[in-house]
């Protein structure tokens, strides 16, 4: 079973109030958060406000929704009305969203407990968290490794049991990434599936809202009810109705899995071990299982970076300094002022992907860069659209490496991208694909697999990785945080 | 399922492309990019973005691979979803404005340019 469930059943039975467990929840941040930097912000008054809410249902007899009580976090680009929201940027010190992103309010709606806001690379930008401005996340089973990146804090956070479970953002593998470095379940649902409204924009065609949590079963609670149609965000599906958590235990029995050779290939020996350790263990529950060749997943990596750079470059051009956010004090025109407040207050990986970006849109390299990266993203879908004709479901590792040692990113920063070559693919066609842990390396650190589903499948992808959990069971921390 | 057969290499790694030339981007470059992305960039840090953005740019080369023709621009969406043209009820001016340093009245302030 499940945290969230688990819980839920606790709070129902009387066997623990919500104020309780939240108090329990903050006691605990206030005593490990100084070692992981998992939350850069935490919301006590606001959660101890939401809990009474849910004990004084109960204690009216109300029923109360599954997610009711439960503490969580939310990565510090979901924007919460009157709660500071940077994205860990200077550039947005102070800011107070007068309106809170449709998943937040979702949750909210339902009783979730916001303990507070998570660490991330700053604007999302990274695969460390070391970007953030706020110094970045650790690995809870490892300090001197990093938690990974963007959404570092999330994954830290529940992996250390100081939440039960986190929103993050996924823009190129930011919930996938940590997740698997971490040990934690984490899923990037298909673009469309949930409102990005209030989601600070990085990349708007590749940016989706995820989740982080201890098990495919707290994944699949949360997916449907952040899910669904929300008339703020025109790439939303109007159709779309998720119900992951009925088909959770269905039988995988006689599912084709297609395991694409180039990523294996791409990573390092104990990740693939394990990777294949796990595939055994679907074919042992009845899948069929084979190995295939798609080189456009390769071809992928650096036409993500081309295509994110070029969209934050967009973006990015709203942070001004005249409407919120830092502003610079000494300057002689408006022109000036923008240029210094920008140029202040941006951190060094965000002012070098903008000035990419800017790059690779400008007159001369617009056809060698941006427009040739679209047409490889094109070639990727085709070859997704071939390859889901054949196979339920893909399987790679999540990510080539385990978690890199601190710092270790800065010395070799375009080196780093590589870490980013199993999740990016998902990104590009738009696909849903789930991170859960499948192994440990001889350093002890988490290994994750992905298992990437045709569009809106996130009910068999997360099937599979239930049903995997169920044969291999959850990995997790029993000495750090909240585990009742 | 039987692992072990050896794809045909798919040079993208940095360690497998990289042919260390002559400077894609100079210093001028630099400059005039920070000036169209509106971002002041230090003297002393003009070499650090040369080298690192020329990485970037290297990286970026595997864009060229097996590419015949550009189609133009493409998104992980085929369909679109527009909303119904109707007045829906705005946020305050008040609200709006509360983020701003500076503001009178309805309006954010900026100061007077000659």
């Amino acid at each position: 079973m499940g945290q969230i469930l688990k819980l839920h059943n606790m709070l129902v039975r009387k066997e623990i109030s919500a104020k309780e467990l939240t108090q329990k929840y903050l006691s605990a941040i206030a005593v490990e958060n100084s070692a992981l930097n998992a939350y850069v912000k935490v919301t006590e008054e606001d959660a101890l406000l939401a809990a009474d809410i849910t004990d004084r249902k109960l204690s009216g007899g109300e029923d109360i929704d599954a997610l009711a009580g439960i503490p969580m976090s939310l990565k510090d680009n979901i924007c919460t009305k009157g709660i500071e929201t940077t994205c860990c940027s200077k550039i947005l010190e102070g800011y107070r969203p007068i309106y809170n992103a449709t998943a937040w309010n979702r949750l909210k709606d339902k009783g979730a407990v916001l303990l507070g806001k998570a660490n991330m690379d700053e604007f999302a930008m990274g695969c460390s968290c070391e970007t953030s401005c706020f110094g970045g996340a650790k690995n809870p089973y490892d300090t001197s490794f990093v938690a990974g990146g963007s959404s570092g804090g999330s994954a830290a956070g529940v992996a250390a049991n100081l939440a039960v479970y986190s929103l993050g953002s996924d823009t190129g593998g930011s919930v996938r990434q940590p997740s698997s470095f971490c040990g934690c379940v984490g899923l990037k649902p298909t673009y469309g599936a949930v409102s990005r409204y209030g989601l600070v924009a990085y990349a708007s065609s590749l940016d989706t809202v995820g989740i982080v949590a201890g098990s495919a079963e707290d994944v699949s609670f949360v997916f449907d009810v952040i899910s669904g149609f929300d008339p703020m965000d025109s790439t939303s599906k109007a159709d779309f109705a998720a119900c992951t958590f009925d088909l959770l235990n269905k039988d995988i029995k006689g599912r084709k899995i297609g395991v694409p050779r180039e990523l294996m290939d791409r990573s390092d020996e104990e990740v693939r071990d394990a990777v294949l350790k796990a595939v055994k263990s679907f074919e042992s529950m009845g899948c069929e299982v084979e190995l295939f060749s798609m080189p456009a997943l390769v071809t992928a990596l650096p036409a993500y970076y081309v295509i994110a750079c070029a969209e934050a470059s967009s973006n990015l051009s709203r942070y001004d300094g005249i409407r919120y956010g830092k502003k610079a004090e000494q300057y002689e025109s408006i022109h000036q002022m923008i240029c210094k407040t920008r140029g202040q207050s941006f951190g060094d990986e965000v002012k070098k992907r903008i000035m990419l970006g800017t790059f690779v849109l400008s007159e001369g390299y617009y056809d060698k860069y941006y427009a040739k990266a679209q047409d490889l993203r094109r070639e990727l879908i085709a070859k997704f659209a071939k390859v889901f004709a054949r196979y339920d479901a893909l399987i790679t590792p999540t990510s080539p490496k385990t978690a890199f040692k601190n710092a270790q990113v800065q010395e070799d920063r375009v080196g780093s991208f590589n870490a980013d070559l199993c999740t990016v693919p998902a990104n590009l066609a738009g696909l849903p694909a789930v991170s859960i842990p499948c192994g440990k390396s001889n350093k002890g650190h988490p290994i994750g697999l992905q298992i990437i589903g045709d569009k809106f499948r996130e009910s068999l992808i997360l099937n599979l990785a239930r049903k995997y959990e169920q044969e291999n069971g959850i990995m997790h921390i029993e000495s750090m945080g909240v585990r009742l | 399922m039987k692992y072990g057969v050896a794809c045909d290499k798919i040079s993208l790694y940095k360690k497998d492309i990289i042919t260390w030339g002559e400077p894609m981007i100079t210093e001028k470059d630099i400059k005039r990019i920070a000036v169209l992305s509106k971002l002041e960039v230090c003297e002393k840090d003009v070499p650090l973005y040369i080298k690192e953005i020329e990485d970037m740019l290297l990286f970026a080369e595997g864009v060229e691979s097996s590419l015949k023709e550009s189609k133009g621009e493409i998104g992980a969406l085929d369909y679109n979803m527009l909303r119904s043209d109707e007045v829906m009820p705005s946020a305050l001016s008040g609200d709006i404005l509360s983020n701003a340093k500076n503001t009178e009245d309805n309006f954010f302030l900026l100061r007077k340019q000659a």
